[in-house]
Protein backbone atom coordinates (compact mmCIF):
# COMPACT_ATOMS: atom_id res chain seq x y z
CA UNK A 1 0.00 0.00 0.00
CA UNK A 2 1.20 3.33 -0.57
CA UNK A 3 2.73 4.56 2.32
CA UNK A 4 1.87 8.42 2.98
CA UNK A 5 4.46 10.94 4.53
CA UNK A 6 2.40 12.15 7.59
CA UNK A 7 1.23 15.50 7.26
CA UNK A 8 1.65 17.37 11.10
CA UNK A 9 -1.94 19.23 10.58
CA UNK A 10 -4.74 18.38 8.23
CA UNK A 11 -5.55 22.16 6.50
CA UNK A 12 -9.27 22.71 5.70
CA UNK A 13 -10.57 25.56 4.14
CA UNK A 14 -12.01 28.40 5.92
CA UNK A 15 -15.22 29.75 3.61
CA UNK A 16 -16.07 26.69 0.91
CA UNK A 17 -16.16 23.42 1.22
CA UNK A 18 -13.63 21.25 -1.32
CA UNK A 19 -15.19 19.54 -3.71
CA UNK A 20 -14.02 15.77 -4.10
CA UNK A 21 -15.48 13.75 -6.96
CA UNK A 22 -16.63 10.36 -6.23
CA UNK A 23 -16.12 7.63 -9.58
CA UNK A 24 -17.28 4.18 -8.67
CA UNK A 25 -19.55 1.63 -10.82
CA UNK A 26 -21.00 0.18 -7.74
CA UNK A 27 -23.77 2.88 -6.64
CA UNK A 28 -23.50 1.68 -2.95
CA UNK A 29 -19.98 1.66 -2.57
CA UNK A 30 -20.39 5.54 -4.39
CA UNK A 31 -22.29 6.29 -1.53
CA UNK A 32 -20.89 5.00 1.06
CA UNK A 33 -17.28 7.19 -0.15
CA UNK A 34 -19.73 9.59 -0.61
CA UNK A 35 -20.98 9.77 3.02
CA UNK A 36 -17.45 9.62 4.51
CA UNK A 37 -16.96 13.00 2.72
CA UNK A 38 -19.61 13.96 3.97
CA UNK A 39 -18.11 13.38 7.64
CA UNK A 40 -15.08 15.45 6.42
CA UNK A 41 -15.01 18.86 7.88
CA UNK A 42 -14.17 21.42 5.05
CA UNK A 43 -15.00 18.61 2.02
CA UNK A 44 -18.11 17.71 0.18
CA UNK A 45 -18.74 14.68 -2.39
CA UNK A 46 -19.57 15.44 -6.05
CA UNK A 47 -20.96 12.08 -6.94
CA UNK A 48 -20.21 11.28 -11.38
CA UNK A 49 -22.58 9.26 -12.14
CA UNK A 50 -22.62 6.76 -15.26
CA UNK A 51 -22.87 8.31 -19.23
CA UNK A 52 -22.78 6.94 -22.22
CA UNK A 53 -21.08 10.28 -22.99
CA UNK A 54 -17.81 9.42 -21.52
CA UNK A 55 -18.12 5.82 -20.30
CA UNK A 56 -15.68 4.86 -23.10
CA UNK A 57 -13.47 8.29 -23.68
CA UNK A 58 -11.48 8.91 -20.47
CA UNK A 59 -10.40 11.95 -22.01
CA UNK A 60 -13.97 13.54 -21.88
CA UNK A 61 -14.75 12.01 -18.61
CA UNK A 62 -11.27 13.89 -17.40
CA UNK A 63 -13.09 17.12 -19.18
CA UNK A 64 -16.69 16.04 -17.28
CA UNK A 65 -14.67 15.87 -14.04
CA UNK A 66 -12.70 19.31 -14.09
CA UNK A 67 -15.67 21.17 -15.34
CA UNK A 68 -17.22 20.15 -11.72
CA UNK A 69 -14.25 22.22 -10.33
CA UNK A 70 -12.75 19.62 -7.90
CA UNK A 71 -10.38 19.81 -5.13
CA UNK A 72 -9.87 15.98 -5.95
CA UNK A 73 -10.66 12.60 -7.22
CA UNK A 74 -11.55 9.09 -5.26
CA UNK A 75 -11.68 6.45 -7.88
CA UNK A 76 -12.31 2.79 -8.03
CA UNK A 77 -10.19 0.49 -10.06
CA UNK A 78 -12.53 -1.80 -11.73
CA UNK A 79 -15.18 0.60 -13.56
CA UNK A 80 -16.14 -2.17 -15.82
CA UNK A 81 -18.12 -5.02 -14.10
CA UNK A 82 -21.40 -2.66 -13.88
CA UNK A 83 -20.84 -1.19 -17.19
CA UNK A 84 -19.31 2.40 -15.59
CA UNK A 85 -16.73 2.52 -18.22
CA UNK A 86 -14.90 0.74 -20.44
CA UNK A 87 -11.79 1.29 -19.03
CA UNK A 88 -9.82 0.86 -15.46
CA UNK A 89 -10.09 3.28 -12.80
CA UNK A 90 -6.01 3.44 -12.97
CA UNK A 91 -6.40 4.79 -16.60
CA UNK A 92 -8.80 7.67 -15.33
CA UNK A 93 -6.06 8.23 -12.69
CA UNK A 94 -3.33 8.65 -14.74
CA UNK A 95 -5.49 11.21 -17.08
CA UNK A 96 -6.32 13.12 -14.10
CA UNK A 97 -2.30 13.23 -13.45
CA UNK A 98 -2.15 14.63 -16.67
CA UNK A 99 -4.41 17.54 -16.39
CA UNK A 100 -3.28 18.26 -12.72
CA UNK A 101 -6.34 16.92 -10.91
CA UNK A 102 -5.04 14.97 -7.60
CA UNK A 103 -6.59 11.66 -7.53
CA UNK A 104 -6.53 8.45 -5.06
CA UNK A 105 -6.67 4.75 -6.67
CA UNK A 106 -8.89 2.74 -4.49
CA UNK A 107 -9.65 -1.24 -4.98
CA UNK A 108 -10.32 -4.30 -3.22
CA UNK A 109 -8.68 -6.14 -5.93
CA UNK A 110 -5.20 -5.32 -5.04
CA UNK A 111 -3.47 -8.45 -5.17
CA UNK A 112 -5.18 -9.50 -8.49
CA UNK A 113 -4.69 -6.26 -10.05
CA UNK A 114 -1.82 -4.93 -9.30
CA UNK A 115 0.81 -6.45 -11.77
CA UNK A 116 -1.24 -5.59 -14.76
CA UNK A 117 -4.11 -2.64 -15.11
CA UNK A 118 -2.60 -0.50 -12.30
CA UNK A 119 1.29 -1.19 -12.85
CA UNK A 120 0.48 0.11 -16.26
CA UNK A 121 -0.07 3.63 -14.90
CA UNK A 122 1.50 3.35 -11.26
CA UNK A 123 4.20 6.13 -12.45
CA UNK A 124 0.77 8.56 -12.44
CA UNK A 125 -0.95 7.07 -9.30
CA UNK A 126 0.36 8.20 -6.39
CA UNK A 127 -1.36 7.20 -3.75
CA UNK A 128 -3.49 3.37 -4.00
CA UNK A 129 -5.41 2.66 -1.04
CA UNK A 130 -7.37 -0.27 -0.44
CA UNK A 131 -10.96 0.14 0.18
CA UNK A 132 -10.92 -1.21 3.40
CA UNK A 133 -8.59 1.87 4.88
CA UNK A 134 -10.26 4.24 3.40
CA UNK A 135 -10.39 6.75 6.07
CA UNK A 136 -10.58 11.11 6.30
CA UNK A 137 -7.15 11.11 7.45
CA UNK A 138 -5.98 8.69 4.71
CA UNK A 139 -7.99 10.82 2.13
CA UNK A 140 -6.83 14.32 2.78
CA UNK A 141 -3.26 13.29 3.09
CA UNK A 142 -3.31 11.29 0.12
CA UNK A 143 -4.88 14.11 -1.87
CA UNK A 144 -2.45 16.43 -0.47
CA UNK A 145 0.56 14.12 -0.84
CA UNK A 146 -0.45 13.62 -4.78
CA UNK A 147 -1.14 17.34 -5.27
CA UNK A 148 2.45 17.98 -3.96
CA UNK A 149 3.65 15.59 -6.61
CA UNK A 150 1.82 16.99 -9.69
CA UNK A 151 3.49 20.34 -8.73
CA UNK A 152 6.79 18.43 -9.11
CA UNK A 153 7.64 17.77 -5.51
CA UNK A 154 8.60 14.09 -5.12
CA UNK A 155 8.73 12.06 -2.12
CA UNK A 156 11.54 9.96 -1.58
CA UNK A 157 9.41 6.67 -2.54
CA UNK A 158 7.88 8.31 -5.70
CA UNK A 159 11.86 9.71 -7.55
CA UNK A 160 12.85 7.51 -10.08
CA UNK A 161 16.32 7.05 -11.19
CA UNK A 162 17.10 5.46 -14.27
CA UNK A 163 18.92 1.97 -13.58
CA UNK A 164 19.20 -1.51 -14.89
CA UNK A 165 15.93 -3.90 -15.34
CA UNK A 166 17.05 -7.59 -15.83
CA UNK A 167 14.32 -10.01 -17.49
CA UNK A 168 13.59 -13.06 -15.44
CA UNK A 169 11.19 -14.49 -17.01
CA UNK A 170 7.46 -14.31 -18.96
CA UNK A 171 3.70 -14.78 -17.69
CA UNK A 172 0.42 -14.50 -19.25
CA UNK A 173 -2.66 -13.79 -16.65
CA UNK A 174 -5.95 -13.35 -18.23
CA UNK A 175 -4.42 -13.10 -21.77
CA UNK A 176 -2.27 -10.55 -20.38
CA UNK A 177 1.20 -10.56 -20.98
CA UNK A 178 3.59 -9.78 -18.01
CA UNK A 179 7.01 -9.87 -17.50
CA UNK A 180 8.58 -10.68 -14.34
CA UNK A 181 12.09 -8.29 -13.50
CA UNK A 182 14.83 -7.85 -11.10
CA UNK A 183 15.65 -4.36 -10.34
CA UNK A 184 19.43 -4.47 -8.43
CA UNK A 185 19.04 -0.76 -8.17
CA UNK A 186 16.03 -1.30 -6.20
CA UNK A 187 16.38 -4.74 -4.35
CA UNK A 188 17.99 -7.70 -5.90
CA UNK A 189 16.19 -10.08 -4.01
CA UNK A 190 12.81 -9.26 -4.96
CA UNK A 191 10.84 -9.95 -8.32
CA UNK A 192 8.77 -7.28 -10.24
CA UNK A 193 6.01 -8.02 -11.80
CA UNK A 194 4.47 -5.67 -14.83
CA UNK A 195 3.02 -5.53 -18.45
CA UNK A 196 4.96 -6.36 -21.13
CA UNK A 197 3.14 -3.48 -23.27
CA UNK A 198 5.30 -0.83 -20.29
CA UNK A 199 7.71 -1.59 -22.80
CA UNK A 200 7.78 0.06 -26.18
CA UNK A 201 6.75 -2.29 -29.44
CA UNK A 202 10.04 -1.89 -31.07
CA UNK A 203 11.81 -3.41 -27.92
CA UNK A 204 9.91 -6.72 -27.97
CA UNK A 205 11.76 -8.45 -30.24
CA UNK A 206 14.77 -8.10 -28.23
CA UNK A 207 13.13 -9.66 -24.62
CA UNK A 208 14.07 -12.55 -24.02
CA UNK A 209 15.34 -13.78 -20.62
CA UNK A 210 18.80 -12.29 -19.11
CA UNK A 211 18.00 -9.06 -21.19
CA UNK A 212 19.07 -6.51 -19.70
CA UNK A 213 17.01 -2.90 -19.91
CA UNK A 214 17.36 0.60 -18.59
CA UNK A 215 14.00 2.21 -16.73
CA UNK A 216 13.37 5.19 -14.70
CA UNK A 217 12.08 3.47 -11.55
CA UNK A 218 11.72 4.66 -8.21
CA UNK A 219 14.09 3.04 -6.23
CA UNK A 220 13.83 4.38 -3.18
CA UNK A 221 10.05 2.39 -2.97
CA UNK A 222 9.39 1.12 0.56
CA UNK A 223 7.28 -1.96 -1.18
CA UNK A 224 6.71 -3.63 -4.29
CA UNK A 225 3.49 -2.38 -4.65
CA UNK A 226 4.78 1.16 -5.10
CA UNK A 227 7.44 0.39 -7.88
CA UNK A 228 7.04 2.20 -11.21
CA UNK A 229 9.08 1.55 -14.32
CA UNK A 230 9.13 3.85 -17.38
CA UNK A 231 11.25 5.03 -20.31
CA UNK A 232 12.73 1.74 -21.33
CA UNK A 233 15.65 1.51 -23.45
CA UNK A 234 18.32 -1.72 -24.12
CA UNK A 235 20.99 -2.15 -22.20
CA UNK A 236 24.01 -3.28 -23.42
CA UNK A 237 23.73 -7.72 -24.01
CA UNK A 238 26.88 -8.57 -21.42
CA UNK A 239 27.01 -11.97 -22.04
CA UNK A 240 30.00 -13.30 -23.32
CA UNK A 241 32.02 -10.29 -22.40
CA UNK A 242 34.91 -10.06 -20.64
CA UNK A 243 35.94 -7.05 -17.64
CA UNK A 244 39.16 -7.37 -19.56
CA UNK A 245 37.36 -6.11 -22.78
CA UNK A 246 36.54 -2.74 -21.42
CA UNK A 247 39.74 -1.70 -20.68
CA UNK A 248 39.92 1.84 -21.35
CA UNK B 1 36.80 21.66 -4.29
CA UNK B 2 36.59 21.86 -0.38
CA UNK B 3 38.64 22.95 2.37
CA UNK B 4 38.13 20.17 4.78
CA UNK B 5 37.81 17.05 3.68
CA UNK B 6 35.18 14.06 4.84
CA UNK B 7 34.55 10.71 4.81
CA UNK B 8 30.87 10.06 4.79
CA UNK B 9 29.61 6.23 5.52
CA UNK B 10 26.12 6.24 4.63
CA UNK B 11 23.42 4.07 5.89
CA UNK B 12 22.56 2.23 2.98
CA UNK B 13 20.53 -0.99 4.96
CA UNK B 14 22.43 -4.14 4.12
CA UNK B 15 25.45 -3.23 1.98
CA UNK B 16 28.44 -0.78 2.21
CA UNK B 17 28.82 3.17 0.38
CA UNK B 18 31.59 5.11 1.64
CA UNK B 19 32.29 8.87 -0.24
CA UNK B 20 35.16 10.62 0.28
CA UNK B 21 35.02 13.94 -0.28
CA UNK B 22 38.46 15.12 -0.76
CA UNK B 23 40.18 18.77 -1.09
CA UNK B 24 40.31 17.83 -5.18
CA UNK B 25 37.74 15.70 -5.82
CA UNK B 26 35.89 12.53 -5.02
CA UNK B 27 36.00 9.10 -4.71
CA UNK B 28 33.11 6.39 -4.00
CA UNK B 29 33.84 2.80 -2.85
CA UNK B 30 30.59 0.64 -3.55
CA UNK B 31 26.84 0.84 -4.45
CA UNK B 32 24.11 -0.99 -3.31
CA UNK B 33 20.95 -1.00 -3.64
CA UNK B 34 18.42 2.07 -2.87
CA UNK B 35 18.11 6.28 -3.34
CA UNK B 36 20.28 7.11 -0.49
CA UNK B 37 24.07 7.58 -2.32
CA UNK B 38 21.75 9.72 -5.12
CA UNK B 39 19.93 11.57 -2.66
CA UNK B 40 23.68 12.30 -0.86
CA UNK B 41 25.01 13.32 -3.79
CA UNK B 42 22.05 15.66 -5.03
CA UNK B 43 22.31 17.18 -1.62
CA UNK B 44 25.67 17.98 -1.48
CA UNK B 45 25.98 19.32 -4.83
CA UNK B 46 28.28 16.57 -6.02
CA UNK B 47 27.72 16.49 -9.99
CA UNK B 48 31.34 15.08 -11.07
CA UNK B 49 33.13 11.35 -9.12
CA UNK B 50 36.81 11.16 -9.70
CA UNK B 51 36.94 7.51 -8.85
CA UNK B 52 34.33 5.06 -8.43
CA UNK B 53 35.80 1.82 -6.32
CA UNK B 54 34.87 -1.51 -6.52
CA UNK B 55 35.82 -3.64 -3.30
CA UNK B 56 34.19 -6.73 -5.07
CA UNK B 57 30.62 -8.39 -7.03
CA UNK B 58 28.61 -8.79 -4.51
CA UNK B 59 25.10 -7.72 -4.79
CA UNK B 60 24.93 -5.40 -1.57
CA UNK B 61 28.48 -3.71 -2.73
CA UNK B 62 27.29 -3.24 -6.48
CA UNK B 63 23.22 -3.01 -7.29
CA UNK B 64 23.68 0.41 -7.44
CA UNK B 65 26.20 0.94 -10.14
CA UNK B 66 23.93 1.31 -13.01
CA UNK B 67 21.73 4.09 -11.12
CA UNK B 68 25.03 6.21 -10.42
CA UNK B 69 26.75 5.42 -13.86
CA UNK B 70 23.15 6.22 -15.51
CA UNK B 71 22.85 9.87 -13.87
CA UNK B 72 23.86 13.14 -14.46
CA UNK B 73 26.34 12.93 -12.24
CA UNK B 74 30.06 12.71 -14.21
CA UNK B 75 31.95 9.54 -13.31
CA UNK B 76 35.29 9.61 -14.85
CA UNK B 77 37.09 6.20 -13.52
CA UNK B 78 35.89 2.39 -12.26
CA UNK B 79 38.18 0.66 -10.92
CA UNK B 80 37.33 -3.20 -10.30
CA UNK B 81 38.83 -6.57 -10.13
CA UNK B 82 37.59 -9.14 -12.23
CA UNK B 83 35.19 -11.86 -11.60
CA UNK B 84 34.69 -13.39 -14.90
CA UNK B 85 34.77 -16.73 -13.54
CA UNK B 86 32.86 -16.61 -10.84
CA UNK B 87 30.02 -15.96 -13.00
CA UNK B 88 26.53 -14.65 -11.85
CA UNK B 89 23.22 -12.58 -12.44
CA UNK B 90 24.98 -9.38 -10.89
CA UNK B 91 28.34 -9.86 -12.55
CA UNK B 92 26.68 -9.25 -15.74
CA UNK B 93 24.53 -6.60 -14.84
CA UNK B 94 27.76 -4.94 -13.67
CA UNK B 95 29.20 -6.05 -17.01
CA UNK B 96 26.17 -4.14 -19.38
CA UNK B 97 26.49 -1.10 -16.89
CA UNK B 98 30.33 -0.31 -17.76
CA UNK B 99 29.93 -1.58 -21.17
CA UNK B 100 27.38 1.47 -21.71
CA UNK B 101 29.46 3.33 -19.37
CA UNK B 102 32.79 3.12 -21.36
CA UNK B 103 31.09 2.98 -25.02
CA UNK B 104 28.65 5.98 -24.55
CA UNK B 105 29.98 8.36 -21.33
CA UNK B 106 33.06 7.62 -22.08
CA UNK B 107 33.90 6.42 -18.73
CA UNK B 108 37.44 4.74 -17.57
CA UNK B 109 37.14 1.03 -16.73
CA UNK B 110 40.61 -0.49 -15.15
CA UNK B 111 39.99 -4.25 -14.68
CA UNK B 112 42.09 -3.88 -11.61
CA UNK B 113 41.92 -2.58 -8.34
CA UNK B 114 45.16 -3.76 -6.45
CA UNK B 115 47.63 -2.18 -4.58
CA UNK B 116 49.10 -1.38 -7.41
CA UNK B 117 46.28 1.22 -8.21
CA UNK B 118 47.05 3.36 -5.22
CA UNK B 119 48.91 6.08 -7.17
CA UNK B 120 46.55 6.42 -9.49
CA UNK B 121 43.91 7.53 -6.96
CA UNK B 122 44.60 11.44 -6.14
CA UNK B 123 42.13 13.32 -5.38
CA UNK B 124 43.65 15.67 -2.92
CA UNK B 125 44.89 16.01 0.67
CA UNK B 126 44.00 12.30 2.07
CA UNK B 127 45.84 9.53 0.62
CA UNK B 128 43.78 6.79 -0.73
CA UNK B 129 45.93 3.82 -0.50
CA UNK B 130 44.74 0.71 -1.84
CA UNK B 131 45.90 -2.03 0.84
CA UNK B 132 44.63 -5.34 -0.32
CA UNK B 133 44.88 -7.59 -2.65
CA UNK B 134 47.85 -7.77 -4.55
CA UNK B 135 48.36 -7.49 -7.87
CA UNK B 136 49.61 -11.18 -8.05
CA UNK B 137 46.08 -12.17 -7.13
CA UNK B 138 44.14 -10.24 -9.58
CA UNK B 139 46.60 -11.87 -12.46
CA UNK B 140 45.54 -15.34 -11.04
CA UNK B 141 42.07 -14.76 -12.76
CA UNK B 142 40.42 -12.90 -9.53
CA UNK B 143 37.65 -14.42 -7.54
CA UNK B 144 36.70 -17.76 -8.95
CA UNK B 145 40.03 -18.35 -10.41
CA UNK B 146 40.83 -20.38 -7.55
CA UNK B 147 39.08 -22.54 -5.23
CA UNK B 148 40.41 -20.61 -2.18
CA UNK B 149 40.15 -17.24 -3.42
CA UNK B 150 36.47 -16.16 -3.28
CA UNK B 151 35.23 -12.21 -3.49
CA UNK B 152 35.38 -12.11 -0.18
CA UNK B 153 39.32 -12.96 -0.36
CA UNK B 154 39.61 -10.79 -2.98
CA UNK B 155 37.79 -8.04 -1.79
CA UNK B 156 39.44 -4.52 -1.50
CA UNK B 157 40.63 -3.08 1.65
CA UNK B 158 40.83 0.91 1.30
CA UNK B 159 43.06 2.86 3.55
CA UNK B 160 42.82 6.62 3.91
CA UNK B 161 45.40 8.55 5.61
CA UNK B 162 45.61 12.05 6.22
CA UNK B 163 49.42 13.97 7.06
CA UNK B 164 50.65 10.51 7.40
CA UNK B 165 48.12 10.01 9.83
CA UNK B 166 45.45 6.57 9.57
CA UNK B 167 42.01 7.75 8.96
CA UNK B 168 39.83 4.91 8.25
CA UNK B 169 39.77 1.65 6.69
CA UNK B 170 37.03 0.39 4.38
CA UNK B 171 37.48 -3.46 4.58
CA UNK B 172 34.64 -4.52 2.55
CA UNK B 173 34.02 -7.86 2.84
CA UNK B 174 37.48 -9.36 3.64
CA UNK B 175 37.63 -12.85 4.74
CA UNK B 176 40.22 -14.64 7.07
CA UNK B 177 42.35 -15.50 2.91
CA UNK B 178 42.05 -11.83 2.07
CA UNK B 179 43.27 -10.94 5.68
CA UNK B 180 46.23 -13.61 5.42
CA UNK B 181 47.34 -12.72 2.61
CA UNK B 182 47.09 -8.66 3.91
CA UNK B 183 49.47 -9.59 6.16
CA UNK B 184 52.15 -10.80 4.11
CA UNK B 185 52.71 -7.60 3.03
CA UNK B 186 53.70 -6.31 6.70
CA UNK B 187 51.50 -3.14 5.90
CA UNK B 188 50.50 -1.01 9.03
CA UNK B 189 46.84 -0.43 9.54
CA UNK B 190 46.45 1.27 12.45
CA UNK B 191 43.21 3.74 11.82
CA UNK B 192 41.25 5.57 13.93
CA UNK B 193 37.67 4.19 11.92
CA UNK B 194 37.50 0.69 10.80
CA UNK B 195 34.15 0.06 8.41
CA UNK B 196 34.12 -3.47 9.68
CA UNK B 197 34.35 -6.13 7.01
CA UNK B 198 31.05 -8.48 6.00
CA UNK B 199 28.47 -6.20 7.81
CA UNK B 200 29.67 -7.64 11.27
CA UNK B 201 28.52 -10.99 9.88
CA UNK B 202 30.94 -14.16 10.02
CA UNK B 203 34.33 -13.89 7.71
CA UNK B 204 32.99 -16.83 5.42
CA UNK B 205 32.44 -20.33 6.11
CA UNK B 206 35.44 -22.25 7.97
CA UNK B 207 36.20 -18.80 8.88
CA UNK B 208 36.49 -18.71 13.07
CA UNK B 209 34.89 -15.07 13.15
CA UNK B 210 36.01 -14.24 16.78
CA UNK B 211 39.88 -14.81 15.91
CA UNK B 212 39.38 -12.89 12.78
CA UNK B 213 37.81 -10.00 14.63
CA UNK B 214 40.23 -10.19 17.08
CA UNK B 215 43.41 -10.07 14.86
CA UNK B 216 42.00 -7.32 12.53
CA UNK B 217 40.72 -4.87 15.35
CA UNK B 218 44.25 -5.31 16.86
CA UNK B 219 46.04 -4.54 13.65
CA UNK B 220 43.84 -1.90 13.27
CA UNK B 221 43.48 -0.19 17.32
CA UNK B 222 40.00 1.89 16.43
CA UNK B 223 38.56 4.29 18.13
CA UNK B 224 35.04 3.89 15.91
CA UNK B 225 33.84 0.32 14.58
CA UNK B 226 31.28 0.90 11.98
CA UNK B 227 28.87 -1.59 10.93
CA UNK B 228 27.05 -1.28 7.69
CA UNK B 229 24.14 -3.49 8.54
CA UNK B 230 20.03 -3.31 7.46
CA UNK B 231 18.29 -3.89 10.18
CA UNK B 232 16.32 -7.46 9.81
CA UNK B 233 18.76 -8.69 7.10
CA UNK B 234 21.12 -11.73 8.08
CA UNK B 235 20.39 -10.88 12.04
CA UNK B 236 23.67 -8.57 11.38
CA UNK B 237 25.65 -8.23 13.78
CA UNK B 238 26.39 -11.36 16.07
CA UNK B 239 26.55 -11.33 19.32
CA UNK B 240 30.24 -12.97 19.25
CA UNK B 241 31.85 -10.79 16.22
CA UNK B 242 30.45 -7.46 18.47
CA UNK B 243 31.81 -9.27 21.77
CA UNK B 244 35.08 -9.92 20.28
CA UNK B 245 35.45 -6.43 19.38
CA UNK B 246 35.13 -4.96 22.31
CA UNK B 247 37.10 -7.47 24.06
CA UNK B 248 39.59 -6.41 21.76
CA UNK B 249 39.74 -2.41 22.05
CA UNK B 250 37.47 -1.98 25.15
CA UNK B 251 37.68 1.89 24.42
CA UNK B 252 35.69 1.42 21.28
CA UNK B 253 32.78 3.49 20.35
CA UNK B 254 30.54 0.71 18.20
CA UNK B 255 28.24 2.08 15.66
CA UNK B 256 25.65 0.07 13.70
CA UNK B 257 24.49 2.06 10.88
CA UNK B 258 20.61 0.32 11.46
CA UNK B 259 19.38 -0.88 14.55
CA UNK B 260 20.00 -4.26 14.54
CA UNK B 261 17.02 -6.39 15.93
CA UNK B 262 19.40 -8.63 18.33
CA UNK B 263 19.58 -4.79 20.06
CA UNK B 264 16.20 -4.36 20.01
CA UNK B 265 13.16 -6.54 18.39
CA UNK B 266 11.13 -3.62 18.49
CA UNK B 267 11.22 -0.96 15.97
CA UNK B 268 11.85 2.80 16.97
CA UNK B 269 8.54 4.96 16.58
CA UNK B 270 10.20 8.33 16.53
CA UNK B 271 12.99 9.73 14.29
CA UNK B 272 16.32 10.04 16.64
CA UNK B 273 17.71 13.21 17.37
CA UNK B 274 21.42 12.08 17.15
CA UNK B 275 21.33 11.46 13.75
CA UNK B 276 23.14 13.66 11.14
CA UNK B 277 20.82 15.88 8.63
CA UNK B 278 22.26 13.56 5.64
CA UNK B 279 19.84 11.13 3.73
CA UNK B 280 20.35 7.76 5.62
CA UNK B 281 17.89 4.96 4.70
CA UNK B 282 16.97 3.91 7.95
CA UNK B 283 15.62 7.59 8.48
CA UNK B 284 12.33 6.56 6.38
CA UNK B 285 11.53 3.90 8.65
CA UNK B 286 12.65 4.55 12.07
CA UNK B 287 15.47 2.46 11.07
CA UNK B 288 18.48 3.69 12.02
CA UNK B 289 20.70 3.34 14.91
CA UNK B 290 24.13 4.98 14.22
CA UNK B 291 22.82 6.39 10.31
CA UNK B 292 25.21 7.84 8.30
CA UNK B 293 28.27 8.67 9.80
CA UNK B 294 30.19 12.17 8.55
CA UNK B 295 33.67 11.74 9.34
CA UNK B 296 35.84 15.17 9.55
CA UNK B 297 39.22 14.58 8.30
CA UNK B 298 42.58 16.89 9.74
CA UNK B 299 45.21 14.50 10.55
CA UNK B 300 44.98 13.42 14.11
CA UNK B 301 41.62 14.98 15.31
CA UNK B 302 39.21 13.07 13.50
CA UNK B 303 35.69 13.83 14.93
CA UNK B 304 32.63 12.79 13.42
CA UNK B 305 28.35 12.73 13.63
CA UNK B 306 27.46 11.18 15.67
CA UNK B 307 29.08 11.95 18.18
CA UNK B 308 30.14 8.98 20.68
CA UNK B 309 27.86 10.63 23.91
CA UNK B 310 25.23 11.56 21.76
CA UNK B 311 24.92 7.77 20.73
CA UNK B 312 25.10 6.38 23.85
CA UNK B 313 22.30 8.77 24.92
CA UNK B 314 20.00 7.35 22.77
CA UNK B 315 21.01 3.68 22.84
CA UNK B 316 20.78 3.96 26.49
CA UNK B 317 17.48 5.00 26.43
CA UNK B 318 15.79 3.96 23.86
CA UNK B 319 17.81 0.52 22.61
CA UNK B 320 16.35 -2.49 25.10
CA UNK B 321 19.50 -5.37 24.40
CA UNK B 322 22.20 -3.25 22.81
CA UNK B 323 25.06 -5.58 22.04
CA UNK B 324 27.76 -2.77 22.45
CA UNK B 325 26.34 -2.27 25.83
CA UNK B 326 29.18 -3.27 27.89
CA UNK B 327 31.81 -0.54 25.85
CA UNK B 328 29.02 2.06 26.50
CA UNK B 329 30.08 2.15 29.84
CA UNK B 330 33.17 3.27 28.84
CA UNK B 331 32.10 6.44 26.53
CA UNK B 332 31.89 9.60 28.23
Amino acid sequence: MQTLERLSTIHLPINSAKKIAVVDDDENARHITSLRIEDMEGFEPVLIEHSDEYSSDVNKLVSYIAQKDVYGVICDHRLKPLAFADFFGSRLVAALYDSKIPSILITQFFTQDLNGSIREYRDKIPVLIERKNINPIEIVNGLEYCLSEINGKFSRFRKSYNTLVRIDSFHNEDGKDLVDAIIPGWDYETVVRFPQSIIPEELHEHLSIGTRLFADVNIGAETNDQIYLKNFELAPDPRGIDINDLIS
Amino acid sequence: MILSPELIILDVGQGNCTLLRNTEGTLIIDCPSGATLMETLAELRIQEISHLLISHADEDHISGVSTLLRSNVNVQCVHLNSEFKRKGDAWDDLISTLTYARTKRGVKIFAQLTTSTTDSLSTGEVKVKVLAPTPESAAKGGAGAEKKLNANSMSAVIGFYHKSHGVAIAAGDLDQVGLDNLLQEEINLKADILIFPHHDGRPGAGNDGIEFTKKLCGLVQPKLVIFSNGRGYYDHPFKEIVDAVISTVPNVHILCTQLSRNCSQIALTLLPNHLHSLPAKGKSNNSSCGGTVVVKINAKDTTYTPQANNHKDFITTQVSTPLCNSALQLII
